[in-house]
């Protein structure tokens, strides 16, 4: 019977031949070779926050590494290999201004309100992402049935769109659909805002 | 070259081996293992045995104050090159600190929790070979990394993070409580060959997906399935706090098995977590599955590339597949949140 040295020492043998064994068929066996990151698609993704009397709006841009270059022209209007504070602004307006937002019907002003702006590498290695915070504000709306629109045109040769409403934070706004297009680059929220409570 | 920085723990491994790590993970999660017994005295002795390892340097890198919010939501999807993690790197420590390391691993998951794991990770590691000298990206299991916030302690709370490419575990330790949540789980490929054997480390996510769409009705099917495509994450990393209105069916709009069946679904990432949290938690998810919502965007063949998200009271799961480089099927990535108690705030107050 062997010794408790004697079976770790093989077990410890069992490990390292596995290890080199994993090692070895993982450079053989595996012939699969994927991208980390987003290719040939500018993903455009919105979350609004809906209130009483304001709509917060943020949007999560993405370029691919194919389209990255496509994007950057758009942002880095000098050509000078970066973006300063200016181009971010005004990249962030060009976006906004593609977006139409309602409430009731009714055509609201999207005013920005901070961008954040990735490293010029970190677009170009499909990595990167622009958040754009924007707002809406009305005046605030009664208890009753209220409808929001919202819809993007940014780029829409490039890009893929995700859109959803969270959860409103006021408890009077009860969400009771979502409607979108099957590219997601509108939405129609139908809401019912309760009573203030008395 | 590929680097076999991380090895297994060799009486995790030794379990591994003796019931055929890469074989079906029914198989496995029958097999015995001291990680099914944790609790959070064992998970303290695991993660002090691992301190314990470290110099007082290598300390100071991996232990972060407990309400150090910054490293607390440090983490992410990306790979080393373009997302900065701090803590011990794998790659940086003795074999001896990252057996410990795994030791404490298989110390706070379930076994089929420890299994994905080190499936996320032999994924990543065939991504290793796209490592080249001076590039941006860095992928393989060196690249992995291990924090603390706080004293490992089974009265006062602590965290423990693991993660890196691909892989993003928060544990918050309260008592005998541990919240997984946020957690991110994700495999490119999704699917490869070992030993000849195929291993699929979201598989069990994928398979009991599309066995759940298919149990529902096409009345059901009509309300599950979203109108529009889902190209990614509704609430990614970096999006913690949030949660979006749910959509789809509702699990009140379900039959008993059909609800099973769901809940079965959610084990998948319920259950990466040692048996004792994994149990509390899928009763807590049970006690409010009518109000849990099922949604799906895509094929409903298995095989191709659908979204889903499962959204209840006290859990939110997404399943993304990536189409990044073509198979967007060979790239998944999935959240797991706790909108009532990210980060175990709940039994923080």
């Amino acid at each position: 019977m062997r010794s408790d040295r004697q079976a770790r020492g093989a077990l410890f043998i069992r490990h390292r031949a596995w290890a080199f064994g994993v090692a070895l068929l993982l450079l053989l066996a595996v012939s699969w070779a994927g991208s980390a990151h987003r290719l040939d698609e500018y993903l455009q993704a919105t979350l609004l926050d809906l209130g009483l009397d304001h709509v917060g709006i943020e949007m999560d841009l993405t370029p691919g590494v194919d389209v990255a270059a496509r994007v950057l022209e758009w942002i880095d209007v000098n050509r000078d290999g970066a973006v300063s504070t200016a181009e971010t602004e005004a990249y962030s307006d060009l976006v906004l201004r593609g977006v139409r937002f309602e409430v009731d019907g009714r055509r609201r002003d999207v005013k920005a309100r901070d961008t954040r702006m990735p490293q010029v590498e970190e677009l170009k290695s499909g990595v990167g992402t622009i958040r754009i915070q924007a707002e809406v504000n009305f005046d605030p709306i009664r208890a009753g049935e209220h409808r929001f629109f919202f819809h993007t045109r940014h780029l829409t040769n490039l890009s893929v769109y995700l859109v959803n409403a969270l959860t409103p934070e006021s408890p009077r706004i009860k969400i009771v659909r979502q409607t979108r297009d099957a590219g997601q680059t509108e939405i129609q929220i139908d809401c019912v805002v309760e009573k203030r409570p008395k | 070259m590929v680097n076999t920085g991380v090895q297994l723990n060799p009486v995790i491994l030794a379990c591994l081996l003796a019931s055929s790590f890469f074989a079906p993970r029914n198989g496995f999660a029958q097999a015995p293992s001291a990680a099914s017994t944790a609790s959070s005295t064992r998970i303290v002795t695991a993660a002090e045995a691992f301190l314990a390892t470290l110099s007082e340097a290598e300390r100071a890198k991996a232990v972060f104050a407990f309400d150090d919010d910054k490293q607390r939501t440090r983490w992410s999807n990306l790979p080393t090159g373009i997302y900065h993690r701090e803590g011990a790197r794998m790659g940086d420590l003795t074999k001896p600190q990252r057996e410990a390391a795994m030791s404490l691993l298989a110390a706070v998951l379930s076994p089929r929790g420890y299994q994905k794991v080190v499936e996320i990770i032999a994924a990543e590691e065939t991504l290793s070979k796209d490592n080249r000298p001076g590039g941006r990206l860095v992928f393989g299991r060196d690249e992995f990394y291990i924090a603390f916030l706080g004293k490992p302690s089974a009265a006062k709370p602590w965290r423990l993070q693991f993660g890196g490419h691909h892989l993003a575990l928060n544990l918050t330790f309260v008592g005998e409580d541990t919240a997984l949540t946020p957690s991110h789980t994700a495999a490119q490929p999704a699917r490869f060959t070992l030993e000849g054997k195929t291993v699929r480390p979201l598989g069990q996510e994928n398979d009991k997906a599309f066995m759940l769409i298919h149990a529902l009705t096409e009345a059901q099917q009509k309300q599950a399935i979203l109108g529009y495509q889902m190209r990614d994450l509704a609430l990614p990393p970096g999006q913690d706090g949030k949660m979006i209105e749910p959509e789809g069916i509702k699990g009140s709009a379900l039959t008993s098995p059909q609800q099973a069946m769901l809940l079965d679904l959610a084990s998948e990432w319920t259950g990466i977590v040692h048996e004792a949290a994994a149990t509390a938690k899928l009763a807590e998810i049970k006690k409010r599955v009518a109000d849990t919502w099922f949604a799906w965007s895509g094929p409903t063949e298995n095989g191709s590339a659908a979204y889903f998200r499962i959204q209840g009271p006290t859990v939110f799961i997404e399943y993304a597949p990536q189409k990044m480089g073509g198979d967007a099927t060979q790239h998944i990535h999935t959240m797991y949140r706790d909108p009532s108690n990210e980060y175990g705030k709940k039994w923080l107050k």
